[in-house]
């Protein structure tokens, strides 16, 4: 799943550290609080821990191996934010060191597998085991958070690898990642489904279980950390914008346009002639990467399901960005402060 | 290797699950096979493909160490300008829209490779044998998917047209001088000069640190999985089954997870008992030679060059 240099625009790539930078902002917060000032040690063997446990072979139905992330078993007894600190580092490392996923596209294999993997499957495992579960109901949700986390992030990785041959091509010839979302999507999907989700959720489940016969004490200390969990304005934070991507396609089912964001061919109806300004004004919008919140190459007449996707992913390409201008404004703001 | 068929035995139970013996092996135990080799049956056991990556790790590490100590070019020059020239090429080896800005790109990194003393068939190993042949085998189906000029008529009716060739070619590329432009890096610059050349760049210290501090202690739970699966290897008589296989890489996991949590407590307060009161202190750089700049100045040169080639394709 780790997406190597020369694959990602470095638009995309660009966008994929904007969204990744106010959550790993939340993270080093989150930590810091809970270690109070002391964290150095503890993050970093997270961090080892995590790329260690990447390098192990987790043997799959059919006589194969699969790598396993163990994103959702450090946030299930590390707690959330100290998985995302963890992973990242450790995918940091592999991308610097090891020449394991590319150093451009740093922030999209952290927004793919420190992130959305380990905040999907707390959620999960959260949504089911709920407070003070018994050794089979942590067992259980966790692998099946596990097995969400890993999907989420398969379903992302498939989704910024397969934009840009829609996003940047030229005269027919792909400048990056060839495969549209048609190919990279299902391709993701369906060995995470199969054989990785299983791998995940397998050593996640397995290693949960084990860890509460051997060290009850770990698990008392992670309860600790896991109720200070996503905080409340965590939770807020990815389930309002989860939501809100969701349902941006809405507008799609209402007739007609928005009131005074008429374009010129409305204009054109409405007064029956467009002011020179609109009309020369007009054309800069013709660059735009995802005019009218659309793919390229999208029919004009295409069904609801057709564009929503579209949609979607203006949102999350929209958020991503707020978050990054927002994340630096913050910093230009605090060193202004001090 | 020998083994005493007994010792094995003992050591199959403790596993998790008695093995028998196949009857062809139960009198050569000498004649077992490496636990970091192949399994009989021609595909690597998960144990030795574990073993075989752990150890890759740990000779990657050893030898970037040592050939960032060689007397070569790039050696010689200060970390900052190393790693600010490298994004800018990196930067340069995303934005080129055509193949050969890329392949130019390519061979000054293997130039530069040489000037630095580093064995140049081993770098073009390391920079082809991995990302970018996955990469070229990845993308093979796009030289007849993408439609285009036909070039070559292939049996089952498929084409391979101009664009798929040009898509293929541009994705290989590209992924091959970008893994090529950072193991030229690491390659040539200490991990702790990298991480202070990243601090004195803007990279937040704390982050830094903390980067510093995984690498060192990573290495030590490497070799703890090692141990591990090690002597579960050479312990393992027969095939286990795949349950007993995950149950056993879960238990592993587990038990790395504690191994951390414990010696992440027992550093903090080795750190406390030297002083460490939560603030952290990095050593500073050396003020950046007349050769550093010339380095950087030339990386900047370079990368304004390749841009200005990649917009007028017709030079080349």
């Amino acid at each position: 799943m780790h997406i190597p240099d020369g694959y990602l625009s470095p638009a995309t790539a660009a966008i994929a550290y904007g969204a990744a930078a106010p959550f790993w902002y939340q993270a080093s917060r989150r930590v810091k609080e809970t270690l109070r000032g002391h964290e150095a040690p503890l993050v970093a063997l997270f961090a080892a821990f995590s790329f260690t446990v990447q390098m192990l072979n987790i043997p799959v139905p059919g006589g194969t191996t699969a790598h396993a992330v163990g994103g959702t078993l450090m946030a299930v007894v590390l707690g959330p934010w100290a998985a995302v600190i963890g992973v990242s580092t450790a995918l940091i490392i592999q991308a610097l060191f090891f020449g394991d996923g590319g150093v451009t596209a740093i922030g999209a294999n952290c927004f793919n597998m420190a992130i959305a993997l380990p905040l999907a499957g707390y959620a999960v495992y959260r949504l089911i085991a709920g407070r003070d579960p018994s050794p089979g109901r942590r067992t259980l949700a966790a692998s099946v958070g596990a097995y969400v986390g890993i999907n989420v992030a398969a379903l992302l990785t498939g989704i910024e690898l397969g934009v840009q041959p829609i996003l940047w091509s030229e005269g027919g010839r792909a400048l990056y990642n060839p495969y549209g979302l048609e190919v990279t999507i299902p391709a993701m999907m369906v060995v995470h489904l199969t054989l990785a989700g299983f791998a995940e959720a397998a050593i996640t489940g397995l290693a949960v279980a084990y860890l509460q016969r051997t060290h009850p004490l770990l698990f008392k200390q992670g309860a600790e950390a896991a109720s200070r969990g996503l905080g409340r304005s965590g939770w807020g934070l990815v389930g309002a914008l989860a939501v809100l991507v969701v349902l941006t396609p809405l507008g799609l089912l209402a007739p007609g346009g928005a009131d005074f964001e008429w374009g010129a061919d409305e204009l054109r109806e409405l007064v029956g002639y467009v002011p020179a300004g609109i009309a020369e004004l007009g054309e800069l919008w013709q660059w735009a990467p995802l005019r009218d919140y659309q793919l390229p190459g999208m029919p004009g007449d295409a069904a609801i399901w057709q564009q929503a996707p579209g949609y979607m992913l203006s949102a999350v390409i929209g958020v991503g960005l707020i978050f990054a201008l927002f994340f630096m404004a913050r910093i230009v703001l605090s060193r202004r402060a001090s | 290797m020998g083994m005493p068929v007994r010792a094995m035995e003992v050591g199959a139970r403790r596993a998790g699950k008695a093995q028998t013996i196949p009857a062809g092996r139960a009198g050569d135990a000498a004649g077992l096979p490496d636990p970091r080799s192949r399994a009989s049956g021609g595909r690597a056991d998960f144990a030795a493909k574990t073993l075989a990556g752990i150890a890759e790790a740990l000779e990657r590490a050893i030898f970037s160490d040592d050939s960032a100590r060689l007397p070569g070019l790039l050696q010689g020059i200060d970390p900052r300008s190393k790693v600010l020239g490298a994004a800018l090429l990196l930067a340069v080896g995303g934005i080129a829209r055509h193949v050969e800005v890329l392949v130019a790109l390519h061979a000054a990194t293997l130039l530069l490779a040489a000037l630095s003393l580093l064995p140049l068939g081993s770098f073009v190993r390391r920079v082809w044998a991995g990302i970018p042949l996955f990469a070229a085998m990845v993308a093979l189906p796009s030289l007849v998917m993408l439609p285009g000029t036909p070039l070559l008529s292939l049996p089952l009716g498929l084409r391979v047209s101009d664009n798929g060739v040009a898509s293929f070619s541009l994705l290989v590329v590209r992924v091959a001088t970008s893994v090529a432009l950072v193991l030229l890096l690491v390659s040539t610059t200490r991990w702790s000069d990298l991480l202070a050349a990243l601090r004195t760049l803007g990279v937040p210290e704390s982050f830094v640190v903390v980067l510093g501090m995984t690498y060192r202690y990573l290495f030590l739970l490497l070799r703890a999985a090692d141990s591990l699966f090690l002597s579960r290897a050479s312990r393992t008589v027969g095939h286990t089954s795949g349950r007993e296989q995950r149950r056993w890489a879960a238990a592993v996991a587990g038990v790395l997870m504690s191994r951390s949590v414990k010696m992440g407590g027992d550093v903090l307060l080795a750190m406390r008992a030297r002083g460490f009161a939560g603030e952290i202190r990095t050593r500073g750089f050396r003020r950046m030679s007349d050769g550093d700049w010339l380095v950087l100045v030339l990386g900047v040169v370079m990368s304004a060059g390749l841009l200005l080639l990649d917009q007028r394709p017709g030079w080349l």
